[in-house]
């Protein structure tokens, strides 16, 4: 078209863009401020609009810059307060907006496309209200789409294809002597359907003589494909353009989905019929998208960065150049130590400028969101439904490509809430559900991937519709559909060629969808899964990875590989000891288990697969990293631990994408290449999920082992023969530091640490201890009491150990003791960092948290634990803050106690694991009863898993905690003698 | 697209050039447009589970290249490693991929009049990674087809 504007036009799109991407949020705003209309937001509008108007006018794009015109006319006179908005205007201004967009994502055919629909219903909105609105006088526009409806039809009934063929009428007809004979020629190879002259190209004929093209588009029925089409004429493929159904659908298939079946629809001529065929057919088909316009952007190819992010790129490029010479300079001076400085400088250079050219390419997920609001308002309005859409974690950042790739998916996803998933108002009552129907959609990151979920409360998804159907459909056999679960039911929509929707409705439901939305998702890497529950709603979950992100990793190596495991998955690592094999490994079906805190742990090993099991019965002791994938656990052996490094995400070839638990590879520092584990992937791999935690025989084994509570602790070590344990819960981090960094200050011990000082407790000022031998590396354990830290000082971290709760209390008496037992045949004392804290720094205990009760004289509970030591403990702690307890040995005791009783309680605090009654029917019983169902309850547990919580919530527990967490528990139960 | 392209069907031209290599006793080419360059043997980092012929991944200026060993692909006993060697490192585009052979000849070109199609009744199981052959003097010349030969779909 305009050669020479080229580069002006592709600027112009880009900046238009930018302006009217806010646009449809902005006149939602405005919509829904009625009367108060914030002239500010108006004005912005207005900007944006005007400008783009001025420089349509400069290029020559007459139909933008009339629409932009018409529109900019309505702004004026709302800021101006002539004019009163309704959400039916807003209606005509978006539709306006949307052509204006249309227009401008195809701007080279722009000046072709039928503006004056659009102009004459923005006028209607004005001719009422304003005394005289000038408008500039509509010119008669050309026909733009060259076929109607029943052309179509019959082009299609005969195997023809309609396409647009623009030639340059100068040049391309110069060689054909006659122009009759040319369009002769046309007849030759099918239908002329009917064809048109670029006005505007002609009005500037003269002036340019014979250089200036002249376009003339001839559409033509034609069962010959573009292909040959375009060589036949001696044309670029670009100009010939495919028809369907007078859309005109854009040729060239934007890089993202380059090859995808979406894509394909536009160009392979089998797809064309997708729009005629009856449901049956369809489930055989590539399956199309249900919205047939994609528009691809124009001028993709630019990037906006913050001028911040640049200048630090600048600033880092200039160090590094720095950085440069030093290193030239000392190299001919064979000085070490200046060379390492200068290295180590460079290194952290050129990380810090890797990272910055990572943040120009990521963008917020909020680009893609905004458009969301505007979609849902179109929709329910069309539906008459109402909606409500909620969006959260727009700031997370994903790759660029991620971003342009997720709209289309998403927007399916989003329509089906409104459409297939929320109710009618009406439905929504009966049902007893508000008349809004809410949909919300959040993004965050979690395992190193961005996870994107959209809900909504609607009916959901019949699992028992979906089997029928797809036995009707036959894509299974009704043996088939009686035996997927339900979850597996549900995945049916994935299936190609899926409808639901009971009548076809135009926003969705067309028998395609579903399975597209899963594969553009698939395409980035990602995946798609669907949770619903009739009648409450349904959730998509989307996970998508980073690619190009930088994750953190733990670099592990196994049989001679090395692997890196994405940190957000680690939850801890273990090491057996050959001793210990026996007692904490066992096999079921051929599992590997590990016996850990009193559950089963499941063991992978990467290379079970390729080789047979050297098993490192010969290494003293084996490594186990413990993953965490969702609710499940396991642990994944490996040979070495080595270092925490931050990975950069190669993509893996094709030859190895289908290693599904490989997310990539990653080189280090050293140049070797450590492929990413895919936690998830891994899981389903060795089939994590299905070693079932009620299977009998684990539960055999668990209680082999399980008939005492046991207490996870810190062994640390003050003398070979001197052991003590620290209660794990206790317990924030453990550091490490020279016996120099601790200083004595008022007789106090204290160390620098996190730019204050840390308060220090040593062993010796407590308890009668063997002198302590300081080596040249000491540990500090540190604990957190209260909204402060306080360190322990211990020469030596031996181990985590499971002891036994029942304590000897009488034995070793000290304060700052819970108690002492014996652990690898050496008596240990257990000690009660709390306490010692106390007596030593008491200011870190705030007074606030000691009950005092006008009434009562302290707030009274009922206490229920099995364990004599913890209840003791816990009485004794109690009473200390002045709480009155009511202790008794089990569930069923306390109960019968409280049905009895004439008094009142503050709450409850129970045990979970009991005889008799344990603490789940224990707060069944309360939260069953008239008189005590308001009561809270608090659980405590010697282990926090994950399955215990989601019981505790399901019978009512209130609040789940540690045992032994005496800071927290003080904490947790003045806040609820404060609500009373 | 345009690598696409290229790789869908030679160049339409006189001439066309080819590097020429050797593996177990076969002398082969590939059209020079499709190879990025050629590298020494490095030894590659295995890859867990998965097809016999893809011997690793190597890092290749801060990308990570999955190398295929051709003997293996093509059928060939398994060889120790030698001095000559070669991986022909291939651009398909939207990635790249090396491929280790015995021994790298030359770079030739052949008129087009030398090229034949491949015949039918020559390494049966094979017959796709093959797009013509080229008759010289002293020996006959296979011409891979990149696209089938690196295709996932074809070698699985």
């Amino acid at each position: 078209m305009f050669e020479d504007c080229v580069d002006l036009i592709n600027d112009f799109v880009v900046e238009s863009r930018d302006g009217l991407e806010g646009i449809d949020n902005q006149l939602l705003e405005i919509e829904a401020s009625g009367e108060n209309i914030d002239t500010d937001i108006v004005n912005e509008v207005f900007r944006a609009i005007h400008s783009i108007k001025g420089a349509s006018g400069f290029l020559g794009l007459n139909s933008v810059g009339r629409l932009a015109h018409s529109l900019e006319n309505i702004l004026d006179l709302l800021r101006n307060g002539h004019f009163k908005i309704d959400a039916q205007r807003v209606g005509v201004m978006l539709s306006a907006i949307d052509k204006l967009r249309f227009l401008i994502e195809n701007v080279h055919t722009s000046n072709e496309q039928d503006v004056s629909h659009e102009i004459a219903q923005l006028e209607r909105l004005t001719s009422g209200e304003a005394e005289s609105t000038p408008v500039e006088p509509a010119l008669e526009v050309e026909q733009t789409s060259c076929c109607t409806h029943e052309e179509f039809q019959t082009a299609t009934e005969n195997g023809q294809q309609i396409y647009e063929i623009t030639f340059d009428l100068f040049e391309n007809t110069q060689s054909n002597s006659d122009l009759t004979d040319f369009i002769e020629r046309l007849g030759d190879l099918g239908t002329v359907l009917g064809g048109y002259l670029d006005s505007a190209a002609l009005m500037n004929w003269d002036t340019h003589e014979n250089e200036f093209p002249l376009p003339w588009t001839v559409s033509l029925a034609t069962q010959l494909d573009r292909e040959s089409l375009a060589g036949f004429f001696m044309l670029p493929v670009e100009k010939v353009k495919s028809v369907q159904q007078g859309v005109e659908l854009q040729v060239e298939p934007s890089p993202l989905e380059d090859n995808t079946p979406v894509s394909e629809a536009g160009n392979s001529p089998e797809d064309h019929q997708i729009d005629v065929p009856s449901p049956t057919e369809i489930v055989h088909k590539t399956p199309a998208k249900v919205q047939p316009v994609s528009v691809p952007p124009a001028a993709e190819s630019s990037i906006r960065v913050s001028v911040t992010v640049l200048n630090r790129l600048m600033n880092l490029v200039g160090e590094l150049v720095l950085g440069r010479n030093q290193l030239l300079q000392t190299i001919g001076s064979e000085n070490d130590r200046v060379l390492l400085s200068v290295a180590s400088r460079i290194d952290q250079v050129t990380s810090e400028v890797q990272e910055a050219v990572m943040k120009t390419r990521l963008q917020p997920i909020g680009n893609v969101f905004n458009k969301f609001t505007r979609i849902v308002r179109d929709l329910s309005q069309k539906l008459n439904k109402q909606c409500e859409l909620e969006i959260k974690g727009k700031d997370v950042e994903l790759d660029k490509t991620i971003i342009e790739g997720i709209g289309d998916p998403l927007t399916h996803l989003i329509r089906n809430a409104v459409d297939h998933g929320v109710e009618t108002p009406a439905v929504r009552q009966k049902a007893g559900k508000s008349a809004v129907g809410r949909i919300e959609l959040n993004a965050f990151h979690q395992e190193g991937k961005v996870n994107i979920i959209i809900s909504d409360d609607g009916a959901g998804i019949d699992a028992e519709r979906l089997r029928k159907k797809a036995v009707e459909k036959a894509i299974l056999t009704s043996a088939e559909a009686e035996q997927l679960s339900t979850e597996e039911a549900v995945r049916l929509i994935f299936h190609p060629g899926f409808s639901t929707a009971d009548q076809i409705s135009d926003v969705s439901g067309r028998g395609v969808g579903m399975d597209v939305v899963r594969t553009n998702f698939e395409q980035l890497g990602g995946t798609v899964d669907v949770e619903t529950n009739v009648g409450k709603g349904t959730r998509f979950i989307v996970r998508l990875p980073l690619t190009l992100a930088i994750i953190p990793s733990l670099v592990v190596s196994s049989r001679g590989n090395r692997y890196a495991v994405p940190q957000m998955s680690v939850s801890e690592l273990v090491r057996v000891q050959r001793s210990e094999w026996s007692s904490r490994m066992e096999k079921i079906r051929g599992t590997k288990l590990l016996r850990l805190r009193g559950n089963l742990l499941p063991l992978v090993d990467v290379n079970s697969n390729n080789q047979p099991q050297a098993d490192g019965e010969l290494a003293d002791s084996i490594n186990i990293v413990v993953l965490n994938y969702g609710e499940i656990q396991f642990g994944l052996i490996v040979d070495a631990l080595h270092d925490t490094e931050e990975i950069v995400v190669k993509p893996l070839g094709r030859h190895i994408k289908n290693v599904s638990w490989l997310a990539g590879a990653t080189i280090l520092g050293d140049g070797q290449i450590a492929f990413i584990i895919d936690v998830a992937g891994l899981a389903n791999q060795k089939r994590i999920g299905l070693i079932d935690t009620s299977d009998v025989e684990r539960q055999e084994l668990l209680e082999k082992h399980d008939d005492q509570e046991t207490l996870e602790a810190l062994m640390i070590a003050n003398h070979p023969d001197e052991q003590f344990a620290i209660p794990i819960s206790q317990i924030s981090r453990i550091e490490k530091i020279s016996p120099a960094e601790i200083e004595t200050i008022d007789g106090r011990l204290v160390m620098k640490y996190r730019g204050s000082s840390l308060p220090l407790l040593s062993l010796e000022r407590h308890f009668h201890t063997r002198p302590i031998e300081f080596g040249s590396e000491i540990y500090i354990v540190v604990c957190q009491i209260f909204d402060s830290e306080v360190g322990l000082i211990t020469p030596e971290v031996l181990d985590t150990h499971g002891i036994g709760t029942e304590l000897d209390t009488q034995t070793l008496q000290a304060a700052g003791l819970l108690g002492s037992t014996i652990v690898n045949q050496k008596t240990t004392r257990v000690l009660d960092i709390f306490q010692m804290a106390k007596s030593e720094y008491p200011h870190m205990i705030p007074d606030k948290l000691s009950v005092t009760h006008n009434d009562t004289g302290g707030g009274k509970l009922v206490l229920a634990e099995d364990s004599n030591f913890f209840r003791s403990k816990m009485k004794s702690f109690l009473e200390e803050e002045n709480w009155t307890v009511y202790d008794f040995e089990n569930g069923s005791e306390a109960w019968e106690f409280l049905k009895s009783t004439q008094e009142s309680f503050d709450l409850v605090i129970t045990d979970i694991e009991m005889p008799v009654m344990d603490g789940f029917e224990f707060c069944q019983k309360i939260r069953a009863s008239d008189h005590w169902n308001h009561i809270p309850v608090i659980a405590v547990t010697s282990l926090a898993d994950s399955e215990s919580h989601a019981r505790s919530q399901a019978v009512g527990i209130t609040e789940h905690m540690i045992k032994l967490d005496r800071a927290k528990l003080i904490e947790t139960l003045s806040r609820y003698i404060s609500h009373s | 697209m345009q690598n696409d392209r290229a790789i869908a069907s030679p160049q339409k031209a006189d001439f066309i050039q080819l590097v020429t290599f050797r593996v177990e006793d076969s002398w082969m080419g590939i059209n020079i447009d499709h190879i990025q360059e050629l590298n020494r043997h490095i030894e590659p980092t295995r890859v867990p589970a998965v097809d016999s012929y893809v011997s690793g991944v190597v890092h290749l200026r801060g990308e990570v290249v999955t190398l295929i060993d051709l003997r293996i692909l093509l059928g060939y006993p398994q060889a120790e490693s030698t001095e000559s060697q070669k991986a022909i490192v291939v651009d398909l585009g939207d990635e790249r991929i090396g491929m280790l052979v015995d021994h790298v000849d030359d770079v030739c070109t052949f008129s087009c009049d030398q090229i034949e199609d491949y015949p039918s009744h020559l390494h049966q199981s094979n017959y796709d990674y093959f797009e013509s052959i080229i008759n010289t003097d002293h020996k006959v010349i296979s011409v891979l087809n990149i696209a089938n030969v690196l295709s996932v779909s074809l070698t699985h």
